[in-house]
């Protein structure tokens, strides 16, 4: 009798999570279409299903090229990065929340923002060509997490999450004033607007080597995070809990915030700096799935893609001109998180 | 299985808190830690566990030194039951419980059936099956603390460290607990557990000692450490000792305390 009802309930807490991955996949579904066939060129559900099938059976469309040119070489793979950018910063910023055991903590805690920005802007004013900018915006990503881990190495005798997050704060603040003083450098009619548009984020004129150039280094970093899933659930209880469980703390405190640095400097290398959807997207995940990393990581995933391609979808079309994205995420993010402030009763559930 | 500890001086960095502590603990053995508050008895668990760097003397596991364990190899050795505190994301009770099941599951490996079978058991042992499902965070402190136990046995270590088990039990829990630490030390299991209560070491343990002024004051029997003098020195307060029998005929001594005769009238 009691075996029986403890089978029922543990299915229900499985049917919640299978419900949650439900919706996810459902929203993500219908905003794929929404988003292929809104903009300057509407494309009907229709004309969308004839292209995709010629595709496939290598039978002529019957549509104009135009329609084809939009959907396959623009907005495919403007979906595509949306998606991946915004599945990258919703995923590394889930595994920095447990990892930091902070529900405030994002994608750019240790930095990586701040040194992606740096690099892009460095890039921009010795005007060097789009790919030239992405590769220093991923290695200032990269450098500026490294230098921030080294001195939590240096600084051993303290709490290592501790020490690592005030570094990440004070190397990020330090980055940001040498972009304030490339930005007072630069030239305020052709380089100043480009740096601008990069620091707000957008995702125009992406194509699909963008996409191809990122997607290993993301790849990369996601199979280690997926594969230490039950390891990540016990770092949540704290460096002294996890180690006297016999989590080797060290060891995957590197390896992760390794792999979640090489997601996010990889995606902001070509989206520029685009805040709030890895702060807010694993709260959703959590709501919908629970804390254990096995459901969260791909429902972040699931989450984060969906919310940055409806958001990217807004951006080119509520108005002429395009709407910078890290500036349509903050407004639909406030009002949100002041809504998991206002439901989470005490601590963060 | 016999733990060693000798001559173990224990803090933080420059800071020492106690030094000088030896004593050794078999299979079978329960052995109460007391000591007034900030005495250092947390430390003393952390260091013994690796969790805090000791400042001298060693620790050994059947003659092994055990300083340069990996943590996998000492969690297989040491189930810890910490202080309970609030756990940040809602894991259910039965995932709590189920991390202490991580020493043995490999590096990129999810918990196994055997693994969730083992924790089933655990949680209808210490009673809360019923609470498996719950979420950690909306317990209350006593079921937090029966789950720690519970994660602790997960663990299946050679020796158990409990800090203050007992702490925010009811009378029923404790009971419950301290009966339970009885049946495993029993069954082959050693215990070295903190209380703040000389009644729980005269119940459960067959050594006590007394961690007093950065030192083990007093070590032995509860019957020759737990007395009115030794009382009075650690906790400054007078205490009574007086034998009672319980149902099964056992003969247990009791601590009574007298307030000071001012306080009362």
């Amino acid at each position: 009798m009691n075996q029986i009802a403890d089978r029922s309930v543990r299915s229900s807490i499985g049917r919640k999570a299978a419900l949650g991955f439900g919706f996810a996949i459902m929203a993500l579904g219908a905003l794929i279409l929404i988003s292929f066939s809104v903009g300057r060129y509407p494309v009907s559900l229709n004309e969308l299903w004839l292209l995709l099938w010629s595709k496939i059976s290598g039978m002529p469309s019957g549509l104009p090229i135009a329609a084809e040119t939009v959907v396959l070489k623009v907005r495919g793979p403007r979906l595509i990065a949306s998606m991946i950018v915004g599945g990258s910063l919703a995923v590394s910023g889930g595994v920095y929340q447990g990892l930091f055991r902070n529900p405030l903590v994002s994608p750019d805690i240790l930095g990586v923002s701040s040194g992606a920005a740096l690099g892009a802007v460095l890039g921009i004013y010795f005007s060097l060509g789009v790919v030239g900018i992405q590769i220093l915006a991923f290695a200032g990503g990269l450098s500026a997490v490294a230098a921030v881990y080294l001195i939590g190495v240096f600084l051993r005798q303290h709490d290592p999450i501790l020490t690592l997050v005030l570094a990440g704060v004070v190397i990020g603040t330090l980055l940001g004033s040498v972009v304030g003083l490339i930005k007072y450098l630069a030239d305020p009619y052709n380089q100043l607007p480009a740096i601008t548009f990069w620091l707000l984020g957008s995702l125009t004129g992406i194509t699909s080597a963008d996409v191809w150039v990122i997607l290993p280094a993301i790849v990369l970093g996601l199979t280690p995070l997926y594969l230490l899933r039950w390891r990540m659930n016990v770092m949540t209880l704290g460096d002294e809990e996890a180690r006297a469980l016999g989590v080797d703390t060290k060891q995957i405190r590197l390896i992760v915030i390794s792999a979640a640095t090489l997601i996010t400097a990889a995606a902001v290398s070509v989206s520029g700096i685009i805040g709030w959807i890895g702060l807010l997207i694993p709260h959703f995940a959590r709501l919908l799935v629970g804390p254990d990393f096995g459901r969260l990581l791909p429902a972040s995933i699931l989450l984060g893609a969906g919310y940055l391609l409806g958001v990217d979808t807004l951006a080119r079309t509520i108005s002429t001109i395009e709407v910078p994205l890290g500036v349509l995420t903050a407004f639909i993010g406030t009002p949100f998180f002041i809504w998991v402030l206002a439901r989470s009763q005490t601590g963060w559930r | 299985m016999k733990l060693s500890v000798e001559n173990l001086a224990f803090g933080y960095g420059r800071k020492t808190v106690g030094d000088g502590v030896s004593f050794t603990l078999d299979a079978g053995e329960v052995l109460c830690l007391l000591g007034p508050n900030g005495a250092g008895k947390t430390t003393l668990f952390k260091t013994i566990l690796g969790l805090v760097a000791p400042l001298g003397g060693s620790i050994m596991a059947n003659g092994a030194a055990i300083h340069r364990w990996s943590r996998q190899k000492l969690a297989r050795l040491f189930g810890y039951v910490p202080q309970a505190q609030l756990g940040f994301f809602p894991f259910t009770v039965r995932q709590v419980v189920l991390m202490g099941r991580t020493a043995r599951i490999g590096l990129f490996r999810i918990p196994s059936s055997r693994d969730v079978e083992i924790t089933e058991g655990l949680l209808q042992l210490l009673g809360i099956g019923h609470l498996a499902d719950r979420s950690y965070v909306e317990v209350s402190g006593g079921e937090r603390q029966l789950a720690l136990v519970a994660r602790a046995l997960a663990q299946e270590p050679e020796v158990l460290v409990m800090d203050e088990p007992t702490a925010s039990l009811d009378f029923g829990n404790q009971v419950r607990v301290l009966a339970e630490i009885k049946t495993l030390a029993s069954r082959g299991l050693a215990v070295i557990l903190s209380t703040h209560d000389p009644d729980q070491a005269f119940l459960c343990a067959q050594r006590v000692a007394i961690l007093h002024g950065g030192r083990l004051a007093h070590m032995g029997p509860p019957q020759k450490v737990i007395t009115p003098a030794n009382l009075r020195a650690v906790y400054g307060v007078d205490v009574e000792i007086i034998t009672v029998e319980n149902r099964n005929g056992e003969k247990v001594p009791v601590c009574m305390p007298s307030f000071a005769k001012d306080h009362v009238g």
